[in-house]
């Protein structure tokens, strides 16, 4: 499985602009967004905005780093 | 609120006088109810999903909500209740609870044996008539959250969950809807309305850009009441005048 990146900038009506879509051997896998400081306890961290494939009903806690999100959706299969 | 034997009784009494035609002899049976008060912090399970109660719990200060959760562990408010609801009427007729209810605030309670309940009900139908229609009150409520958490876009159903928090707040007596603050958190919000706390904070800060709640607080205070319903699509006849 090799995880690819693409950053894009998101129309989320909030300060949460920087994102990035998220390939999994070359298919959209999710949509990531690195929290504003409109977030005080979350501001940096990544979120997950969308899934594909496996749809997460429990919205995983926003990620400090992007190893910490690979490490998820390794261990989410 | 100070609960003392009087106003325990007055709260449980006007909460059923509110939903049916009680006469003197309804309320003197009421009247002689006996019952325990109890008082919990926030945050705590009032009933857990499985467990037999002994007692009817009537909030009569603080606020609560009953919430069921799935196996992976995600969590789902179905309903925020106000001082004067009875907060868990189906262990009257049927077994162990189905849910869990929890406080928001420090709550006091008044525990009436359901033993006591059950024969006034069956001696006094206009007791039972109006927890029956408190029932139906509640089956409303629930089908409107099913409509708010399917239907509705997100700035639109968190809209209406908190006009709905401050109607119900009204209609018992804790003051009107504008300029009021509701002690609900980012969390709680995220888990009545199927989203997730960061949504939930976007769209709290769009209807502060908007004018319609306070800035930068961590309670909710309602600035623009009529805007929020209009933007909430809230139609309060689903509450029938009583819930």
């Amino acid at each position: 499985m090799v995880l690819t990146f693409q950053v894009v900038t998101l129309d989320s009506n909030s300060p949460d602009q920087e994102g990035s879509l998220v390939f999994r051997d070359g298919r959209l896998l999710a949509v990531i967004t690195r929290l504003s400081d409109i977030h005080p306890e979350l501001a940096g961290r990544w979120f997950v905005e969308a899934t594909f494939g496996r749809v997460p009903i429990v919205y995983p806690p926003p990620f400090e780093t992007i190893d910490e999100f690979e490490d998820w959706v390794t261990n989410a299969e | 609120m100070v609960a003392n034997h009087a106003n325990v009784l007055s709260t449980i009494t006007d909460k059923l006088q509110s939903l049916g035609m009680l006469d003197q002899s309804d309320r003197d049976a009421l009247g002689s109810l006996v019952f325990t008060v109890n008082t919990a912090p926030a945050n705590h399970d009032l009933v857990k999903q499985g467990e037999v109660s002994t007692d009817l719990q009537v909030l009569l200060d603080g606020y609560a909500c009953r919430y069921k959760i799935t196996a992976e562990g995600a969590r789902q408010i179905v309903s925020f209740h106000v001082p004067g609801d009875i907060l868990d009427a189906q262990q009257l007729l049927l077994g162990c609870a189905d849910h869990f209810v929890q406080t928001i605030t420090s709550v006091t309670i008044g525990a009436v044996p359901l033993a006591e309940f059950r024969r006034i009900m069956k001696l006094r139908p206009n007791v039972a008539e109006a927890l029956w229609r408190d029932t139906l009150i509640d089956a409303s409520i629930y089908r409107e959250w099913v409509l708010n958490v399917g239907k509705r876009d997100m700035t639109s159903r968190i809209a209406h969950m908190l006009c709905e928090f401050a109607f119900r707040r009204e209609n018992a007596g804790l003051g009107p809807p504008g300029r009021c603050e509701l002690p609900i958190n980012q969390h709680q919000i995220a888990d009545a309305t199927g989203l997730s706390a960061v949504h939930v904070n976007r769209v709290l800060h769009e209807l502060a850009r908007n004018g319609l709640i306070a800035p930068d607080k961590p309670e909710v205070t309602i600035v623009d009441w009529p805007q929020l319903c209009r933007i909430g699509d809230f139609d309060p006849s689903y509450l029938h005048g009583a819930a």
